[in-house]
């Protein structure tokens, strides 16, 4: 019965499935790279080495934790399937069944997927590169094998923790999951029930204070040429000012343009409304992304002038920004059928086709400004002052900005054509508004 | 000038364009259904599951397009009208009240009901005040503030209906509206309903349950996707209207269960 179940599920969610196994076999793959680049460094010692060995090392990390996170998107959305075999009575070792088949074959596959295409990778990246990565195949198979060991264990344990707080919770959950509740609004002492004035958000105005110094004092940090071996350390204060100001200053902006702005422009109130929760949606891709790129850049930085830590910080930044990017893509797609009900009924409520892909634009520009384009001038002006102090060339300087700035836009691009072809369905087909919750 | 809101004429509606292809025959999700809506009208429109009724609410409120048959919405034929004079007769005339609440999920409830006339520009002190006003009516003053995800299904409901009525539109178009609602709760807005309708707004209800059909003034009874039945309440009290109601609802379900027995006795 529950393998006739799990057909159905994996028939009906098929393009999502496909997804996420051609997403997670990527990861692996990139993570067999990575694992032989360790391998080639392993046996060295001294303070070069332990750099040629912490580079990979820290992406091997990053990409063990986005696999995880993958998963963690995915379950988000199994609530209700989790619901259904709790309800059908199923018994524990069905249950048992249902997760190990559906997750375990999914890694399982996604790894042995992976492993293959690593081998084809390693050698394309040693035909590119002037250096060559000889590594261990079987050294890289054990970590591998071990690595994929934790992943599977991990995934059963969150599953099965998942399957348990529906089972303590099933009321709630097959009704309505109250998350929490909102913070009183700064404009909210216009509402007939808030009598008194509330209080001006003083916390929510010295963070975003504490965000905008940080930037400035950030930016003229880059500037200042007696502090050429701390430029990472002042990116890092840049990002970290910018997503102060993304998390605080964002709902802090759209209180205060409330009544001023908001309620006199339909387009405005859903873009800023959108920007805010697709902020909430991607907020650990965004703070993995400010972690990923500064460390990179240290590495850079701190291997000036070693061949080897240069071909191996550069393999290494490249993957990791091709990984950042299927991880949004794939949060993204799990995000937007969430949305194809709310533009069913800004339809109905009277929004146009136009009004619609117009807001959703900008609800990317808007997003992209923030996350990718204001560190990227950042982090060319960096890059340049580097070039200035002669720690890289102008070739490594171009190659890294063009490489960020064309994945981003790739995103963008993917980003704006799945908004379009969502509201393109959702406005044209009525069985986004009748759908049941 | 005539005051009739919405006409349909034979409309039919085929939602797979490519059934006949496949199975050799179409099926009709509606069919040469004829539908008027006049000002300060109020129908009820029930019938079994899969029978047309939100199919019907659908095409007559230009959310989707009819198979053939004409719709006219104002007097002006939707045909001949481009999809922004659709979405902004929606604007203008129409209230949704659907049977999922349909509230935008990244707004708060005050916005959710705001959006309505944030579209039409209007002032923004008199869209403090009419929110304010509806919310005492509805008692959701103290969600206002909360996203929808933080409110029950009860409350959610009152917000759709909130965000209906508060452009005061000539025509309120409900799916289901007490879908999610306890009996009191149901009746109170069915009442609040009543009385929109005595100010002049016309109601269309679509439901399962006779009780509420019995608050409407004409009763449509949808079967296989036609009209079966159209009776007018006229100078009947609700508890006679109901009655009426209930005997064709009951009819019909007697009918299907004996053709049904009928169909096995027959193989």
């Amino acid at each position: 019965m529950m393998i006739a179940y799990l057909k159905k599920i994996i028939k009906s969610q098929r393009k999502i499935y496909i997804t996420i196994m051609t997403i997670l076999t990527i990861l692996s793959s990139f993570e067999f790279v990575l694992l032989g680049i360790y391998s080639c460094f392993s046996e060295s010692k001294g303070y070069d080495h332990f750099l040629l060995k912490f580079i990979p090392a820290m992406a091997i990390f990053i990409s063990f934790f986005l696999t995880l996170f993958i998963n963690n998107y995915f379950i988000e959305n199994k609530n209700e399937e989790f619901s259904i075999i709790l309800l059908s009575g199923s018994r524990m070792k069905e249950v048992l069944e249902y997760i190990v088949i559906q997750f375990g074959i999914l890694f399982l596959l996604s790894d042995i997927l992976g492993f293959v295409l690593g081998i084809v990778l390693m050698e394309a990246i040693n035909h590119i590169q002037t250096y060559y990565f000889a590594y261990s195949l079987n050294t890289v198979f054990y970590t591998f094998c071990g690595i994929l060991l934790c992943k599977i264990i991990y995934v059963f344990l969150l599953n099965f923790g998942k399957f348990f707080q529906i089972k303590l919770d099933i009321a709630d959950y097959i009704s309505h999951h109250t998350s929490s509740t909102s913070k009183p609004s700064y404009f909210s002492s216009r509402l007939l029930n808030e009598n008194k004035k509330h209080k001006f958000p003083i916390k929510a105005f010295i963070t975003t204070v504490a965000g905008i110094i940080l930037i400035v004092l950030s930016i003229q940090g880059l500037f200042d040429n007696d502090n050429d071996t701390l430029l990472p350390v002042y990116f890092v204060f840049f990002l970290l000012g910018e997503i102060i100001l993304i998390n605080k200053t964002i709902p802090l902006v759209y209180d205060f343009m409330h009544d001023r702005k908001l309620l006199k422009s339909p387009r405005l109130i859903l873009i800023l409304a959108n920007i805010m929760n697709l902020s909430k949606i991607l907020v650990s891709m965004i703070n993995i992304l400010a972690c990923v790129i500064p460390i990179c850049l240290s590495n850079f930085f701190l291997g000036m002038m070693d061949q080897e830590i240069k071909a191996v910080t550069m393999v290494c930044f490249y993957i990791l920004l091709i990984m950042m990017l299927l991880s949004f893509i794939l949060r993204f797609q799990i995000y937007l059928p969430s949305i194809e009900t709310d533009i069913a009924t800004e339809k109905a409520i009277g929004y146009r086709y136009n009004q619609l892909l117009y807001i959703y634009n900008f609800v990317v520009i808007g997003f992209m400004v923030l996350i990718v384009i204001i560190p990227l001038i950042l982090y060319t002006l960096l890059l340049y002052r580097a070039y200035q102090l002669s720690y890289i060339t102008m070739s490594i300087v171009i190659t890294l900005v063009l490489s960020y700035l064309i994945i981003f836009s790739l995103l963008a691009i993917y980003m704006i054509y799945q908004y379009h072809q969502t509201i393109k369905e959702a406005y044209n087909d009525v069985k986004y508004l009748n759908r049941s919750e | 000038m005539s005051n009739i809101l919405i006409e349909a004429n034979s409309i039919s509606k085929v939602y797979d364009a490519d059934v006949y292809l496949k199975r050799g025959m179409n099926y009709y999700a509606l069919s040469n259904v004829d539908f008027i809506v006049e000002e300060g009208d109020f129908i009820a429109v029930m019938g079994p599951s899969g029978s047309g009724k939100s199919t019907l609410l659908n095409c007559i409120s230009s959310l989707d397009k009819v198979t053939s048959g004409n719709i006219s919405l104002l007097g002006k034929p939707v045909r001949a009208m481009k999809d922004d004079d659709l979405s902004d007769f929606r604007r203008k005339y129409l209230g949704f009240i659907f049977q999922n609440h349909n509230l935008v999920s990244s707004l708060s409830i005050f916005d959710n009901i705001a959006t309505p006339l944030i579209l039409s520009k209007n002032d923004v002190n008199d869209t403090y005040q009419r929110i304010n006003e509806i919310a005492k009516t509805l008692k959701i003053e103290h969600i206002l503030q909360k996203k929808p995800n933080e409110c029950s299904g009860g409350e959610r409901q009152r917000a759709a209906i909130a965000r209906a009525i508060v452009t005061k539109p000539k025509l309120i178009i409900c799916d289901e509206p007490t879908g999610n609602l306890d009996s009191e709760n149901s009746h109170e807005v069915l009442s609040l309903l009543s009385q929109l309708n005595k100010q002049g707004i016309a109601i269309v209800v679509v439901t399962h349950d006779s009780m509420i059909a019995s608050y409407a003034k004409k009763f449509m009874y949808l079967r296989d996707g036609t009209v079966k039945t159209v009776i007018n309440r006229n100078n009947a009290s609700q508890e006679e209207f109901y009655n009426e109601i209930v005997k064709i609802t009951t009819q019909d379900t007697l009918l299907k269960k004996f053709m049904k027995i009928g169909g096995k006795e027959n193989e």
